[in-house]
């Protein structure tokens, strides 16, 4: 960290990776004494439970590491010029309050995790080489300014959120394009069509290790809460292991029925480890998250980038207008499908409620929720809206409301 | 056999049929709706453009001669053409056609070299859409100018004269007399000077262009016209669609209907080749099909699309 205006006192910074390290340790060690817990969960908990020991993450990553925010950027083109895509959201509490006194008060609580993250002394810069941030929300379009002081390689993807015109692809492309040339410039290499088409084949195989996934969720052989953190654990590392150690669950778990009956359809923010609370609640209120739209789960690696030539051009095309297009993000002005494809999902696993979790301050969903109500009870389903942050206190009230809904909805 | 694999096949095997098959004494007739060039020694079947050219309104056939044997022979090809092009549509286009399936064959070149496709601007493709009505009107319009207004016989059969096709296809039956100029007149100079050059501007532009030709096939543009009654359907499910593209990006004529379509299920646009490869590549499953009446040929599947990402070199 350049600027010493920013810096965090050393002794608040002890506290603080204390605090957040307790946290990790604290969520695995709940995980772990569950009855429905698998050794095979063991590969995915390592990895999150990195995050906060960045030293022995790198040890094991052993490549150069890209830290990112959405998901926009193609994690092949990383994975092609040898970094390991790294999500670097947080959702710690413990460090909040450090990122608190340079953000608004009703600031997302995502990115107050996420900037704690980065004022730490130990904690992103030494995890990753350089960080590549998409500008999504609009939280997500200050992060760089936020950390212009840090002086760290960081490179700002501008979004076109007007995604399905001309000029809104076209934008996106030379984004694409510039990412390239910034991955090269930092990697000191250029991008082979060869390890391109590689990536893609590798990302291939995960796609299909999430897809089968998130069926077996839906057919209710794995919990919500231990797919949630699997998925979560797919933009943190290895994509091969990550890969081979899904399927070894799916196998492990195939045939076996182990999940509450009411079924619903969580939709809103990012949840992610080791901040479980809403996947717990539920959980706790005897219902079980079949589906979701979550970019932290079921909304990663959405679709499948498939170009018909083999240039370098068509195969970035195919990239950029995957994670572009094929993604649903409320912060995109023409999102029209989103709906049509949950209430489509909801259909088809044979989900009668969706469940609106949003966190306060992270104002896309907030904003979508109210049109979000209003279809899909057109439409017969049931609706509702989870409005929190990521402290436990109102934790017995939403249980109370979850335990309503959960007997609505059977 | 994934359907890439499938549709290269039998494009082989239809290709072989229609260029050689008339030397092993197979007769198809004149009312193929795909390109199977008449100029072609030994083919078994005849584009029904020819014929079309020659029909009633043409020099050779005035419209007095409905009611004589010749008159009912070109009803009987009309016929013919109609039915063929009712049932399987623009199956021939995407599927059967000698001169589309070489064009395949030359982007695959391409593909194989690396080399990326020319992209167009949306404005572009739109701009170039009526164009093969234009060619379909004058090939309409041109006879009717010799048999009724004096233009001179030398522009008979006008589209065959101008086609591409008409110098390259008779190359794989080892004929190379049609790449030249006829010197005998003026216009025979031209019109072959101007399927020279024709030729030449299309052959570079399939290699750069995935079905640079169909673009402007005014075939494509008479079989369309019969879309909304033929058998073949492509409906898509507007509320599955996650709208990635991959139909668009895939498709080797750039249609974007199909994934901006929002409301329709019927996406079979006059454009469409029904190649299939939208539907192959699209990842949401059952969102895009192609039918036969009510029998489905193929639909969209996870599956199928993640297989082909997986299979890596797709043709």
């Amino acid at each position: 960290m350049n600027n010493p205006l920013l810096k965090v006192p050393e002794a608040k910074q002890q506290v603080v990776m204390r605090k957040t390290r307790q946290e990790y340790i604290a969520q695995t060690a709940l995980l772990k004494r569950r009855g429905d817990y698998l050794p095979h969960y063991d590969y995915f908990l390592d990895i999150l439970s990195l995050r906060a020991e960045p030293e022995k993450f790198r040890q094991k990553i052993n490549r150069p590491v890209a830290a990112l925010n959405c998901l926009q950027a193609p994690l092949e083109i990383f994975d092609a010029l040898g970094f390991v895509p790294y999500r670097f959201c947080s959702s710690t509490v413990s460090g909040q309050d450090v990122a608190a006194s340079r953000l608004p008060a009703l600031a997302c609580p995502i990115i107050k995790s996420s900037l704690s993250s980065f004022l730490m002394g130990d904690s992103i810069e030494s995890l990753a080489d350089l960080t590549v941030i998409a500008g999504t929300c609009d939280w997500m379009v200050r992060f760089p300014e936020l950390l212009e002081a840090h002086g760290g390689k960081i490179h700002f993807m501008e979004l076109p959120h007007i995604k399905e015109s001309e000029r809104g692809r076209k934008r996106w492309i030379e984004e694409i394009y510039l990412l390239k040339d910034f991955l090269e410039k930092e990697s000191g290499r250029k991008m082979s069509r060869r390890n391109l088409r590689f990536s893609l084949e590798k990302y291939a195989a995960a796609r299909l290790a999430l897809r089968n996934l998130l069926e077996a969720r839906s057919r209710k052989e794995i919990p919500a809460l231990w797919c949630m953190i699997m998925t979560n654990a797919l933009m943190m590392g290895d994509v091969e292991g990550w890969t081979s150690n899904v399927n070894k669950v799916i196998q492990a778990q195939s045939g076996r029925l182990c999940c509450p009956e009411a079924s619903v359809f969580l939709a809103g923010s990012p949840v992610m480890f080791p901040n479980l609370k809403i996947p717990q609640l539920l959980e706790d209120a005897g219902i079980h998250v079949a589906a979701d739209e979550l970019c932290t789960s079921e909304r990663i690696l959405a679709g499948v980038p498939l170009a018909e030539d083999n240039s370098e051009y068509a195969l970035l095309k195919a990239l950029a207008e995957q994670y572009h297009l094929g993604c649903s993000c409320p912060t995109y002005a023409d999102n029209e499908r989103r709906l049509d494809n949950i209430m489509a999902i909801m259909r088809d696993r044979n989900i009668s409620g969706l469940v609106l979790h949003i966190l306060k301050g992270c104002h896309p969903y907030d904003i979508c929720s109210f049109k979000m109500e209003q279809v899909l009870r057109e439409n017969g389903f049931h609706f509702l809206r989870i409005e929190t942050d990521q402290s436990r206190e109102d934790s017995k009230s939403l249980l109370l409301r979850l335990e309503a809904f959960s007997a609505v909805i059977q | 056999m994934n359907i890439t694999n499938l549709r290269a096949a039998l494009q082989l095997l239809f290709f072989a049929v229609l260029t050689y098959g008339g030397r092993a004494g197979l007769r198809l007739g004149h009312a193929l709706p795909c390109f199977s060039c008449p100029y072609v020694s030994g083919c078994a079947g005849q584009c029904y453009l020819m014929a079309l050219q020659n029909s009633f309104w043409g020099m050779e056939m005035p419209l007095a001669a409905i009611f004589t044997s010749r008159g009912l022979e070109a009803l009987l090809v009309l016929t013919g053409f109609l039915l063929l092009t009712l049932l399987l549509g623009k199956i021939w286009c995407g599927w059967i056609c000698p001169f589309g399936t070489l064009q395949d064959w030359i982007a695959a070149l391409r593909r194989k070299l690396g080399i990326r496709e020319s992209q167009w601007s949306w404005m572009q493709t739109d701009r170039l859409k009526p164009v093969k009505y234009a060619f379909l009107a004058l090939l309409l319009v041109i006879p009717l100018f010799i048999a009724h207004m004096g233009l001179h016989d030398d522009f008979t059969l006008p589209f065959c004269q101008m086609c591409p096709a008409k110098p390259v296809m008779p190359l794989f039956a080892g004929r190379t007399d049609y790449f030249s100029i006829d010197t005998t007149n003026s216009i025979t100079i031209f019109m072959t000077s101007l399927s020279m050059v024709l030729a030449a501007i299309f052959l570079v532009g399939m290699f750069f262009k995935d079905r640079f030709f169909c673009i402007f096939c005014p075939l494509l543009a008479l079989i369309s016209i019969f879309d909304r009654i033929g058998f073949v359907r492509f409906s898509k499910n507007v509320k599955t669609c996650i709208g990635c593209a991959n139909c668009q990006r895939i498709c080797p004529v750039d249609i974007r209907s199909v994934h901006t379509e929002t409301s329709k299920q019927n996406v079979m646009s006059p454009e469409c080749l029904a190649c299939m490869k939208c539907a192959e590549s699209c990842p949401t499953d059952g969102t895009l099909s192609f039918q036969w009446l009510r029998w489905t040929l193929f639909t969209s599947s996870f599956a199928g699309a993640i297989r082909k990402l997986a299979g890596g070199r797709s043709r």
